[in-house]
C-alpha cells in the first residue's frame, strides 16, 4: 500500500513537472508578444525558496525551528499562513513578531504559495457561506 | 468596473458582486452611473458590453419577471428610446428563402396567430467560472439563466408564408445591436439552427414577455426565441432572418465560439477548429432557489427547498436532493413543464441529524437517464455546458 502510494504520488509529480514544462513555451511567446518580462524569481539553492522580497526574512524568523521545506510544499491563504503561525506560537515555542515584520512574512507567504487553483470543484464562494460558529478561535488578519 | 476602481483609487472588495442599480459612494459624483434600467439584484459581470446574472435565490419565481432576467450582450445594444414600434421591420433573406420580405411588428402581429410559452433561456457560458485552467469570457457562476412567458408569433407559421427552398438546412438571425468597437460595418454577433429546430412548435418572433414589452437589455421590441439551446441562438433586437442553404457562418459561429471539442479533451487542451462542434441542447441542470445560501437552520425543524430544473431539448424525469456531500440522495417532488422547454419546478424537505455544516446539493436526470455531475463535466476551451449540480451552504445551530 505504502509503495503503491508512493508511486502514484511519484508519478503526479512526474506529471505536474511535465505540464508546467509544456506549458513553458507558451508563456514565454505571451510575455514576448507582450514585450512585458516577468522574471519568475530565483530560487535559493540552500532553501528552495523563492528569491523575492521578504525572503530573507522568511528564512530568517521561520527555518531556525524547522526546513524551508515545510514552507515551500505548503501552500495557503494569508488567513491560512496567519493560522499556522499563530499554532507555532502556541504550541511549538515560535516568538512573538512585531506586527510590521508580521504582516511583511505573511505578505511573502501568501504571494508566493498562494493556494493552487487547480481543483475539479471549489469550496461554495466565501459570500455564499453561513457565519461560522467558531470565528472567535480563528486568527484574525489586521 | 475596472474603470470605477480607478476612479475610487483602489480596488473595491467584491466587486463583481455589486447589484447592478448600486454605486459605491465614492462614485457616486460621478457622471457614469452604473445601473441597468429595469432590473434589480443582479451581479454585474461586465459593464461594456452590459452582462449581468441573477443570483440563485431571486430566481425564485416559477416565471422569472423581468427585473430578474440576466443580460448577456455581445454589443452595444441599440437606442429604442421612442421608436414606432409597429414600424420595426424584420427582413427575410438569405440563399434558401423563397421571397425576400419584409414584414413589420404590425404585420406580424395582424397576419399569424399568437402564441405563449414559458420558455426558459439559458447563457451557453453559464457556470463557466468554475472552469480550470480558467476559459476567457464573461465568468458566469449559476445565474445565466431564466424562465419568462412569452408572447409572439411561430417561427414555423412565418417561414411557411415567406417559404423555404429545398436546399435550405439552416435559419439564423440578424439584429440592430451593433458592435462593441463602435464599428457599424461589425456585427456583433449572427447565429442560427438547423430548419428542424427553427420549425418547432415552441420557436417564437416574441414582442412580449410576461405580458409587456420586452425589457431593452433583452431584445426590444423583438427577438427570437429557441428555447433548450444555448441562449445565443435567440437573437435579440431582431430585423434579420436568413435561410441558408449551408451551416451559417455569423460571427460567434466559427472558432471557439459557442463550440467544444467533437470528441472530449483533457483539461487545458488547444483545440484544432475542425475538431470543434457547435453547441446544440443545452444539459440537464436544476437550481435552488429557495433558501438563500448561507442561512442558519434550526436543529430539529425540517428545512423546505424548492427550485426549478430543465433539460435543454429534453425533460427532466427525476430531481433528488442531497445533504451529506451525494453519499444520500432524496427524491424531490416534480412537478410536469407548462409546456415544451418550461422550467420545471421541484420541492423536497430535509432535516439534519445533528448542529453543523451542512451543503444541500440538487441533483436532476433528463428523460434520457443523464444526471448532472457533481463536479465539473468536460473541460472545453470556452467554457461550455457546466451543468455540475447547484450546492447551497446551511449552517444548522
Amino acid at each position: 500500500m505504502q509503495k503503491a502510494l508512493t508511486a502514484l504520488l511519484l508519478f503526479s509529480l512526474a506529471f505536474l513537472v511535465a505540464c508546467s514544462k509544456e506549458q513553458a513555451p507558451e508563456k514565454t511567446n505571451n510575455a514576448a508578444a507582450q514585450a512585458v518580462v516577468v522574471a519568475e524569481p530565483e530560487i535559493d539553492p540552500v532553501t528552495g525558496f523563492k528569491m523575492t522580497g521578504d525572503w530573507e526574512l522568511v528564512r530568517g524568523n521561520c527555518t531556525a525551528c524547522h526546513s524551508s521545506k515545510l514552507i515551500t510544499q505548503q501552500r495557503g491563504t494569508a488567513q491560512q499562513w496567519l493560522t499556522m503561525i499563530r499554532w507555532m506560537q502556541k504550541k511549538q515555542n515560535l516568538w512573538q513578531f512585531d506586527p510590521g515584520t508580521e504582516s511583511r512574512i505573511i505578505a511573502y507567504l501568501a504571494d508566493n504559495y498562494p493556494p493552487d487553483a487547480a481543483q475539479r470543484r471549489a469550496a461554495i464562494p466565501s459570500e455564499l457561506m453561513p457565519p461560522n460558529p467558531y470565528l472567535a478561535e480563528s486568527a484574525s488578519l489586521n | 468596473m475596472a474603470a470605477m476602481s480607478a476612479a475610487v483609487g483602489a480596488t473595491i472588495p467584491f466587486a463583481h458582486l455589486m447589484p447592478a442599480g448600486l454605486i459605491p459612494a465614492a462614485f457616486a459624483q460621478s457622471e457614469q452611473p452604473f445601473e441597468i434600467p429595469g432590473k434589480e439584484g443582479l451581479v454585474i459581470l461586465n459593464d461594456r458590453p452590459v452582462n449581468a446574472e441573477t443570483p440563485a435565490h431571486l430566481l425564485d419565481d416559477k416565471i422569472t419577471p423581468a427585473r430578474h432576467l440576466f443580460v448577456r450582450n455581445n454589443g452595444i445594444p441599440p437606442v429604442t428610446d421612442g421608436i414606432d414600434v409597429d414600424a420595426w421591420q424584420l427582413a427575410f433573406g438569405g440563399e434558401s428563402v423563397a421571397r425576400e420580405v419584409t414584414l413589420t411588428i404590425a404585420e406580424l402581429k395582424k397576419q399569424f396567430k399568437h402564441y405563449t410559452y414559458q420558455l426558459q433561456l439559458e447563457c451557453g457560458g453559464n457556470g463557466r467560472s468554475e472552469f480550470v485552467p480558467p476559459a476567457s469570457g464573461n465568468q458566469w457562476s449559476i445565474g445565466a439563466v431564466g424562465c419568462p412567458e412569452w408572447t409572439g408569433v411561430r417561427l414555423k407559421d412565418v417561414l411557411d408564408f415567406v417559404g423555404l427552398k429545398d436546399d435550405a438546412v439552416y435559419v439564423a438571425y440578424y439584429g440592430a445591436d451593433i458592435h462593441a468597437s463602435g464599428d457599424r460595418n461589425k456585427v456583433p454577433i449572427s447565429r442560427g439552427v438547423p430548419v428542424e429546430k427553427a420549425l418547432e412548435d415552441e420557436t417564437l418572433i416574441a414582442w412580449a414577455m410576461n405580458g409587456e414589452d420586452i425589457p431593452p437589455m433583452n431584445g426590444y421590441p423583438l427577438r427570437l426565441v429557441c428555447a433548450g439551446w444555448p441562449g445565443s441562438v435567440s437573437g435579440k433586437w431582431l430585423n434579420k432572418i436568413v435561410v441558408r442553404n449551408q451551416v451559417h457562418d455569423g460571427p460567434k459561429m466559427t472558432g471557439t465560439s459557442y463550440r467544444v471539442p467533437c470528441k472530449p479533451v483533457a483539461p487545458g487542451t488547444t483545440v484544432p477548429d475542425d475538431e470543434m462542434c457547435i453547441i446544440e441542447s443545452m444539459p440537464v441542470k436544476s437550481l435552488i432557489t429557495f433558501p438563500k445560501s448561507g442561512i442558519e437552520h434550526a436543529h430539529g425543524e425540517a428545512l423546505s427547498l424548492r427550485g426549478h430544473t430543465w433539460a435543454g431539448d429534453l425533460t427532466v424525469s427525476d430531481v433528488h436532493v442531497s445533504t451529506d456531500f451525494g453519499t444520500t440522495w432524496k427524491k424531490a417532488a416534480l412537478e410536469a413543464p407548462a409546456n415544451r422547454f418550461a422550467w420545471q419546478h421541484w420541492s423536497a424537505e430535509v432535516e439534519f441529524p445533528q448542529i453543523g455544516y451542512y451543503e444541500v446539493w440538487v441533483r436532476a436526470t433528463d428523460n434520457a437517464g443523464r444526471s448532472q455531475p457533481m463536479v465539473l463535466p468536460g473541460w472545453n476551451p470556452k467554457g461550455y455546458l457546466n451543468n455540475a449540480c447547484h450546492r447551497i451552504a446551511v449552517q444548522v445551530v
